[in-house]
């Protein structure tokens, strides 16, 4: 959806994704070899456009470019999708960093700060591919409890894929949260001494 | 003067000490599926402490490896 939140951490900061960033959307999940595990996107710059036109109509999707504090330079994408309000929960996703960012940590404690604060969701979750272990690594290392098996939950040129399904409610994110934020504090102190 | 072969071992002890498991001096953010993102953090301020070294930007974000890192640590 086109919205006008933005969120502001030590180092980076989320801000709402514009027809603007189509390029750096492209170029991100083009030549990321992590892409692979994202869904595929059309790889051309207008048809980025396209979707983002699609995705500004859709009531329940934040997404945000992931970006340094300091100098503006986009580094990264995150999103919180499929936002229910009934249940107060949401999912979160299409989340990828460049290669040569820090930016891995701080992008994830704004947007869990974004959900659980600005928009006072109950719980938030995320599906990764089971063979994506590196992240699988990264969500079990923040302290997102698993959840369930998600049994071809993805389907990738033409190929089914198992997803682990991570999970964090209001009440564990403040517990997980200062421990992060000790490591995510140390990473902004180097990154802003540069700048 | 210690050669590249101490540093690397030296170097792929204190990685394997953070990850949990064992990993060679070919270790790479690669090739091992632990040494994620969050890993990688605790692995770069650990190895500054080692060596007394303080990385810039640039390189933590940059050394990926064991080898890397090694090197970095014999540049001093």
């Amino acid at each position: 959806m086109r919205h006008s939140h933005e969120e502001e951490g030590e180092a980076y900061r989320l801000r709402p994704i514009g027809d603007g960033d189509a390029d750096f959307i492209v170029s991100l999940r083009s030549h990321d070899v992590r892409a692979r595990y994202l869904n595929r996107i059309s790889m051309s710059v207008e048809s980025q456009r396209q979707w983002l036109s699609e995705y500004y109509e859709r009531g329940n999707d934040y997404y945000f470019v992931v970006e340094k504090k300091k100098d503006n330079t986009p580094e990264g994408l995150i999103s919180l999708y499929d936002v229910n309000a009934s249940l107060s929960q949401a999912e979160w996703g299409r989340w990828i960093v460049a290669p040569a960012s820090m930016a891995a940590l701080e992008s994830v404690m704004l947007l869990m700060d974004f959900a659980f604060t600005r928009l006072a969701l109950a719980s938030v979750y995320s599906n990764t591919i089971a063979g994506n272990a590196a992240v699988n690594s990264f969500h079990d290392g923040c302290g997102f409890r698993r959840g369930p098996l998600q049994r071809g939950r993805f389907k990738i040129d033409d190929q089914m894929h198992d997803a682990i399904r991570h999970e964090c409610t209001a009440a564990e994110w403040l517990e997980i949260r200062p421990k992060l934020a000790a490591k995510a504090h140390k990473i902004a102190q180097r990154i802003n001494r540069h700048a | 003067m210690k050669d590249s072969s101490i540093f690397e071992s030296e170097v792929a002890r204190l990685a394997s000490d953070i990850l949990g498991e064992p990993i060679g001096v070919d270790g790479s953010r690669d090739t091992v599926p632990a040494w994620d993102s969050l890993k990688h953090v605790e692995i770069i301020f650990s190895f500054e402490e080692a060596y007394g070294l303080r990385l810039t930007e640039s390189e933590m974000a940059s050394m990926r490896s064991v080898k890397d890192l090694a090197d970095r640590a014999m540049k001093g």
